[in-house]
Order: structure tokens, then C-alpha cells, then sequence
């Protein structure tokens, strides 16, 4: 069921059909969590999507318009949590921001939502960010976690040497490092105490769940 | 590998089945990084795909593929790659980069995105402001008076909705505990609207400072708010005055 669910989704986004999309979601989210929603449905179709282009079968430009569909439909998704459900003055804070250069944001989109839905304070910077203007923005909010994706192995260098500066921050932010490449190469060599690297959604959560039980509340 | 003039002025590739460049035209040492193998011009994650889509049995094809190119302004180069092959060993290869304007119809619909974002950030900045104002503004709608050493006042101010009696019900309660407090005046003297997820929540204050043994007197009830509470059918002992005069009167001697 689940194969057909997100290559059905997959269709949509590629012919454009944003209102079948977000209709096929919220039937999905009557049924299931949001996490499944980002982890079984959302999150296949678009690998599906770079499958399809692999086999020659659709174009980059194909892929560009299943992107711009698939944002829209996240944002919408966005829109349906109500913040103001969490009432508890100290909320954590969590900035999230792409690699310079990186032009993958739908996963880290997926994860601003999955930290709003936790009642989290979420700022996302989007992708392609330079480290100067990152470090300014993260300076004056000072977040209890900063979460970095990439998608591709050109930003392998520049993902340390953003980690490597956020490190050094002085209330010891906890980092993590997801998006495609984190589950393509093995970056188990950047990992400290501070440092998590993460494959998933899920492995997330399990994160999540950890700091929840302590290193966070250490630092923060 | 040898280089060849005689042919179109585009970048032009004969390679062998196993990607080795045979010949190729000025063009492709131009716009790309030359290797003796195709397969190390091509980007990496394009790498399985010309493997699998480069074979003797599609004598003709045509793929898009990313290109590593030979300036430093991108890293990567998109391309239509044309296929024909001449027999079972040798291929030509044609690359016709993508037109300049597709290019820039991305990166301008990416520059127009990043806008999109950065207003709805600072959209999101305004909005937890105002929430945070609105969330001080709430707590401050109640404030606690101690009127005598057993009767406190709770003035309440502007619309009765479920957020403002979140807001203040604890303080209320702790306020209430600390002190010896046996009767609270509840005024809506000063009350706009009265709404249904307001009552609810009200009625969830007053049960719990009932049960604190406190004496719970509404004063200040206006028509359309002696509705409302009529709705809720409370079983609590409440008592109504009809003003604060009359009320000081009797409980502050």
C-alpha cells in the first residue's frame, strides 16, 4: 500500500497536480502521523523522483516543478500546526540551515515542521547559507540545537567547516548534520558529544528523545 | 586519444565501450576538465546513469547528465548528452549544454524562494512578538487584590476567551493558596465578550478554587454574560452581586 501511496504522490508532484497532492496528504494524515507522512510518503517519492531521472524517464526540469509542488504542499502542512497550543514560556529553540552552496531544502523544511509540531521555536534559514551570515543569525538567537543538511558530496568539506565553527559557540549548541549525506557517506568521524549525525526522521526522534532525557537541558 | 578539427564546432566525443575518449573536438577541453575516461568528466551521482544508459544496445539515446566544467563558477554543468553508435565498440557523443535561459529561470525562481522565506521569517519574527505581548497582556487581565486579610478582588478585563484564563489561572491558584483568603469577588465589570471555550475554562478555575474552600462571588454580570453562565448550569455555589460597592459592603467590615 505504502509503495503505491508515495508513487502516487510522486505523479502528482511531477504533473503538477498541487491540489490532488495536498488532498492524497491529508487523507494520509486522518490514518497516520506526520512522521510517516515525511518518512514513507514524502521523503520516497522524491527519491523516487531522482530514480525516474536516473532512468532516463524524466527531466531536471520535471524534477524542479516536483520540488516546487512538493514545497508548497509542505508549507501548507506547516500552516496546520498551531503553535499556540504550547503554552510553557521556555520553549526550545532549534535553527536549521543548508550547507553554502547546497540548493536541497525539502528535507530540512520536513524538519522544521517535525520540530513545530514538538512545540519547538523553529527558525528555518533555508539552504545555501555562507557561514558568516549563518553564524550572525545563530549568534543572536543563540538556539539549543542548530540542525545542518546537505545533500551533496561537494559540501562534505564545507559541512565540517561549518560544524567545526558551531562547535566553538560559547553556550555549546547541540549540532546535528542530516539531509542526503548523511545517509550516503559515513560521517560518523565529525560525531562528538555535541555533534549527532542523523539518517532519518526517525533516528531523529530517537535523538530528540535522548537530549529531551538530558545533554540539552545540560547546556541550555 | 587524438584531437579532431574536422567537425561541428560543439563538443564532440568518440569513446570506446568502456568510456575511453578516443577523439574529441577543442570544444569539450573548453567548457569541461578533460580525463581519459568519459565516466571521470561526469559528475558522480550522473556516473550510474551513463553506465546504464551508454550501452551498444540504445544505439541511439539521448540523456541529460551533469558535467564537472572546467570553470570554477558552478560545480556542476547540466547537458543533453546525444548517443549514436557507429558499431558494437565505438560511440559518438554529442553535448549540447542545457540553454543558458532554462538556467536562468531557476536561479531566479531560487532567488525569488529564498525572498519568499526570508519575508516569512520575519513574518514568524512579528508574529511570536505580538503572541509574546498578547500572552503578557493575558496574564496582566487578571490581577489579584487583597482586599482584607480574608477577601481578595480579581478584576478581569476584556474578552472572557479559554487563552486568557490559561494564562492567569495559576497565578490565581497559587496567589489564592498563599495567602488566607476565604471569598473571591470575581468582577466582568470591565468584560467585552463572553466565549463559549472562555465559560469552560472559567468554570475549570472556579471549580478548582472551590475546591480550596474559597467562596467564589461574581459581581458585575451583565445580560448577555448572565446567559453565557446560565449555560454552564454550575452546581458550585456561586454567588452573585450585583456590584463591587455591594459587595465590599458585605464582605470588607
Amino acid at each position: 500500500m505504502t509503495r503505491k501511496h508515495y508513487e502516487k504522490f510522486a505523479e502528482y508532484l511531477l504533473q503538477g497536480k498541487e491540489d490532488e497532492a495536498v488532498e492524497l496528504v491529508d487523507k494520509l494524515l486522518t490514518l497516520h502521523p506526520r512522521l510517516y507522512l515525511f518518512e514513507d510518503i514524502i521523503t520516497p517519492a522524491m527519491y523516487y523522483i531522482g530514480a525516474l531521472w536516473e532512468k532516463n524517464e524524466i527531466s531536471v526540469a520535471d524534477e524542479h516543478l516536483a520540488t516546487a509542488v512538493c514545497d508548497f504542499v509542505l508549507s501548507r502542512l506547516d500552516a496546520g500546526v498551531y503553535e499556540n497550543k504550547f503554552q510553557s514560556k521556555k520553549r526550545k529553540k532549534i535553527i536549521l540551515l543548508g550547507a553554502e552552496e547546497e540548493q536541497h531544502y525539502l528535507g530540512l523544511k520536513m524538519v522544521a515542521g517535525f520540530y513545530r509540531e514538538k512545540g519547538w521555536r523553529v527558525r528555518y534559514l533555508g539552504p545555501n547559507l555562507p557561514l558568516n551570515h549563518a553564524l550572525r543569525q545563530i549568534k543572536d538567537w543563540q538556539p539549543d540545537v542548530i540542525g545542518l543538511s546537505a545533500a551533496l558530496s561537494y559540501r562534505l568539506p564545507v559541512v565540517k567547516q561549518m560544524t567545526e565553527a558551531f562547535s566553538q559557540l560559547s553556550w555549546s549548541p547541540g549540532i546535528i548534520i542530516g539531509g542526503r549525506i548523511a545517509k550516503k557517506y559515513d560521517l560518523s568521524n565529525l560525531e562528538t558529544g555535541q555533534v549527532r549525525v542523523v539518517k532519518g526522521l526517525t533516528e531523529l526522534e530517537q535523538v530528540h528523545n535522548v537530549w529531551k532525557a538530558g545533554v540539552v537541558d545540560e547546556t541550555s | 586519444m587524438k584531437q579532431v578539427d574536422e567537425f561541428f564546432s560543439i563538443p564532440y566525443l568518440l569513446i570506446t565501450k568502456q568510456f575511453e575518449i578516443l577523439q574529441y573536438t577543442t570544444e569539450v577541453e573548453e567548457i569541461f576538465v578533460m580525463h581519459h575516461n568519459f565516466l571521470k568528466m561526469c559528475d558522480e551521482e550522473s556516473v550510474h546513469k551513463v553506465i546504464k544508459e551508454v550501452v551498444p544496445g540504445k544505439s541511439k539515446n539521448k540523456i541529460e547528465i551533469n558535467l564537472v566544467p572546467s570553470s570554477a563558477n558552478h560545480d556542476l554543468l547540466l547537458v543533453d548528452l546525444y548517443v549514436n553508435w557507429k558499431n558494437d565498440l565505438h560511440a559518438e557523443l554529442m553535448i549540447i549544454p542545457k540553454d543558458q535561459g532554462m538556467l536562468d529561470v531557476t536561479a531566479s525562481l531560487g532567488q525569488l524562494r529564498s525572498r519568499l522565506n526570508t519575508t516569512n521569517f520575519e513574518l514568524l519574527e512579528e508574529k511570536e512578538k505580538l503572541q509574546e505581548a498578547m500572552a503578557e497582556n493575558n496574564r496582566l487581565s487578571a490581577p489579584f487584590i487583597e482586599l482584607s486579610s480574608t477577601t481578595a478582588l480579581v478584576p478581569l478585563f476584556g474578552d472572557l476567551n479559554a487563552e486568557k484564563i490559561y494564562a492567569v489561572g495559576d497565578e490565581l491558584l497559587t496567589s489564592a493558596q498563599q495567602s488566607y483568603i476565604e471569598t473571591i469577588l470575581f468582577d466582568l465589570t470591565a468584560v467585552g465578550e463572553i466565549e463559549q471555550d472562555g465559560v469552560i475554562a472559567f468554570q475549570g478555575v472556579v471549580q478548582s478554587l472551590a475546591y480550596m474552600g474559597m467562596e467564589i462571588v461574581v459581581i458585575g454580570v451583565k445580560p448577555d454574560h448572565a446567559q453565557r453562565i446560565n449555560d454552564l448550569k454550575l452546581k458550585l455555589g456561586l454567588k452573585f452581586l450585583r456590584s463591587l460597592q455591594q459587595a465590599i459592603r458585605k464582605y470588607c467590615n
